[in-house]
């Protein structure tokens, strides 16, 4: 996979700077309403309306560090090769070429395994088709978990 | 020459001369002296054999050209066809088909042919009694006109390729479309269906008479749009329908028992969408029906039944529906013995046994984990069972029902919408949340009076007739907090679940209206319990429910 990507947007949320190959994301989006996903687990924010497609929002922290989830900041949404996906960030800092490092075994963080130099930082490059696998494992594997946690659940009427 | 611009094209018209071939020898199987079919199958086999030529795919066409030749001999009448040609026949086409997906996969269309093609080369039927005596066939087969183009093609000229072009009236001209191009036609006016909606609430709320006019207009040219565009998407069964003859063919050899098959309303059109996605479902019924319905040659005698088994596939069109319905003559199923598996397997509890209806017991086999089959087949005792079939059915809109009788056979019915885009739904409010229902899967609304809901231990009831029908939260089944409903009556959507009905409580009805049903993308397809989702007229994001994987 090395080379493959030449262009990187250098993401920050939380904090937290990530790299995500730029060619794998569709459009950025500042403004966005959401609207709530049944079943969905508490790190996806809701679902927006993309260009007449219901289209799930994930909260990038709450998803990788289990922060609450929060419904403003700016909207990445995948290229639907990857996924019908938007990712919550709190904002893109720049767009870079560079070369990425070579694949490593992640020190147990199977969500990033590559780097992106950047101001002298090496900054871990987020593998988008494996993201959205994961999230399809985590429905797959079900039940999933309520959609507010610590909710009480409810006895039939 | 670059051929590469015709390549999809070559693809696209190979696969359609592949099906067509596969279907004439089985049909010609079942009828050798057919002199249409013969003369079907000889000028497909020429056809791909000059495609093949033509594009370079060397293999293709070599192929081809060994089928030719078998056939020519047929045609001419010096060979009489029989099960081994039609046996090298489909492993040819079968071998074809491969070739041409390669292609289709950018590959040079290159594969091992070699034992075949000799395989063909070197096949004489049986002599028979009759020509060793040197007499005639008995049903001489008219040579086709053998003028060829210099594509390979055939001038028309005897009477087969005049009813062949008799078929094509020059009123019937067709484009081929890319399919990607069919689905952004679809999509691009559902959107606009969206947003007439959204025009429409605006218009409401601005009171301008004027503006109405203009949106009644709209409306009218846009379901216009939709029902050409619908049109557009829709294709004939027979795409395929056409490859199940050969299907059930060699399910028959396999399990050494006589079939005799029939479709029937092949003509009949589905959306493009809804027949991709038909194809597994019919297969796996037909493969049951061959290896578990119909009795083997012996048993059928002993019942007094004809040696070979019937397993039809009827096609049949009613008001925005179509309905399929595949039936055979074989042992049936007896509800009775599906009760007691179920038991003995944990799916039902011994207390039931006296409750479930005969409708019910035969939809058992449709519950995960459930096989009566003795043994585990090659054929039908692996792969997807009958509840991945209807799960598909009704992922599509559709429903499945079952009827048997035990001794005389089974009808497995599947019911489909004609378009899977545009589809009314019913919208609930539960909590923050507006889902909606396919109205397909809503058997009724109901406001339950709460003094008659009944309480049999943690379970709560409520009859429906001679029907006790179980209650279910909404909230429960969303993982939502608890929240009560309050009121003199519990509003509540009846639908079936597994063969039953339960009655799913939600906070409120909010509505009834046409939406433009998009399938979701990755990762939201995995979620269970969700079929697709939609957008309002107001923007509003709405997901929507698939009742039966919901709980």
């Amino acid at each position: 996979m090395s080379g493959r990507h030449d262009r990187f947007l250098i993401v920050t949320f939380r904090g937290e700077r990530l790299a995500l190959p730029l060619d794998e994301i569709a459009e950025v989006r500042e403004t966005f309403r959401t609207f709530p996903i049944p079943k969905a687990p508490a790190h996806y924010v809701g679902a927006i309306n993309s260009h007449g497609a219901p289209t799930p929002v994930l909260d990038l922290a709450a998803f990788l560090h289990g922060d609450s989830p929060r419904s403003d900041g700016t909207l990445l949404l995948l290229d639907h090769r990857i996924g019908t996906l938007a990712l919550r960030i709190d904002r893109v800092e720049r767009i870079i070429h560079a070369a990425p490092s070579a694949e490593k075994a992640g020190n147990g963080n199977e969500k990033t395994e590559r780097t992106i130099p950047f101001n002298e930082e090496a900054i871990r490059l987020l593998d988008l088709e494996r993201l959205v696998t994961r999230l399809e494992d985590e429905f797959l594997r079900g039940p999933t978990e309520p959609f507010r946690s610590g909710g009480q659940t409810q006895e039939d009427p | 020459m670059d051929m590469s611009q015709y390549k999809d094209l070559f693809v696209s018209e190979a696969k359609e001369h592949l099906n067509g071939m596969g279907e004439a020898v089985v049909a010609l199987e079942k009828d050798p002296g057919d002199p249409e079919t013969i003369n079907t199958l000889f000028r497909m086999a020429h056809s791909l054999k000059g495609m093949g030529a033509s594009m370079e795919y060397h293999d293709i066409a070599d192929l081809a050209h060994a089928m030719e030749d078998l056939m020519h001999k047929v045609r001419d009448g010096v060979w009489v066809f029989d099960s081994c040609a039609a046996d090298l026949l489909l492993e040819g086409t079968d071998l074809l088909i491969a070739l041409v997906r390669d292609v289709e996969a950018g590959g040079t269309g290159a594969g091992d042919i070699a034992d075949l093609k000799r395989r063909l080369a070197a096949y004489a039927p049986e002599p028979k009694i009759d020509t060793l005596a040197g007499e005639p066939p008995e049903k001489e087969v008219p040579p086709a006109d053998t003028r060829r183009g210099e594509n390979g093609e055939e001038a028309g000229g005897d009477d087969t390729g005049r009813s062949v072009l008799r078929e094509q009236p020059e009123s019937q001209q067709t484009v081929r479309v890319r399919t990607g191009v069919l689905d952004n036609l679809i999509n691009l006016t559902g959107e606009l269906i969206t947003n007439k909606n959204r025009m429409s609430n605006i218009a409401r709320e601005l009171g301008s008479p004027l503006l109405d006019t203009s949106i009644a207009e709209l409306s009218r040219l846009l379901r216009g749009l939709h029902d050409e565009v619908l049109k557009v998407r829709l294709m004939p069964f027979a795409s395929i329908g056409d490859r199940l003859p050969r299907a059930v063919r060699d399910l028959a050899k396999k399990s050494g028992k006589e079939v005799v098959f029939s479709i029937t309303g092949k003509e009949i059109e589905l959306d493009r969408g809804i027949l991709e996605e038909l194809s597994d479902p019919l297969l796996h019924i037909l493969r049951n029906a061959v290896d578990h319905g119909l009795e083997t040659r012996e048993e059928r005698l002993a019942a007094g039944k004809p040696a070979a088994g019937r397993i039809a596939v009827e096609v049949s069109r009613g008001r925005d529906q179509v309905l399929i319905t595949i039936s055979d003559d074989g042992r049936g199923m007896d509800p009775d013995r599906l009760v007691a598996a179920a038991i003995e397997k944990g799916l039902l509890k011994e207390e039931d046994r006296g409750k479930v209806t005969r409708r019910q017991a035969l939809m058992l086999i449709c519950t995960p984990g459930f096989s009566t089959a003795r043994q585990v087949s090659d054929i039908s005792g692996r792969g997807v069972g009958m509840d991945v079939v209807r799960s598909s059915l009704q992922s599509l809109g559709g429903t499945l029902a079952i009827q048997s009788d035990p001794g005389k056979g089974s009808r497995f019915l599947l019911s489909l919408p004609l378009t899977i885009s545009i589809i009314p739904i019913l919208l609930v409010a539960c909590s923050s949340f507006t889902v909606a229902f396919p109205i397909s899967k809503v058997l009724r609304t109901i406001d339950i009076r709460r003094d008659t809901v009944l309480t049999r231990g943690k379970r709560r009831l409520f009859r429906l007739g001679e029907e006790e029908i179980p209650l279910v939260s909404l909230h429960r089944l969303m993982g939502l907090p608890f929240s009560p409903v309050r009121g003199a009556s519990i509003p509540a959507v009846v639908v079936e679940i597994r063969g039953r009905k339960a009655a799913i409580v939600v906070d409120r009805f909010v509505g009834q209206q046409d939406v433009f049903a998009k399938p979701l993308g990755k990762p939201l397809n995995r979620m269970r319990g969700v079929s697709g989702g939609a957008i309002l007229g107001d923007g509003q994001v709405v997901f929507i429910l698939d009742p039966s994987s919901l709980v």
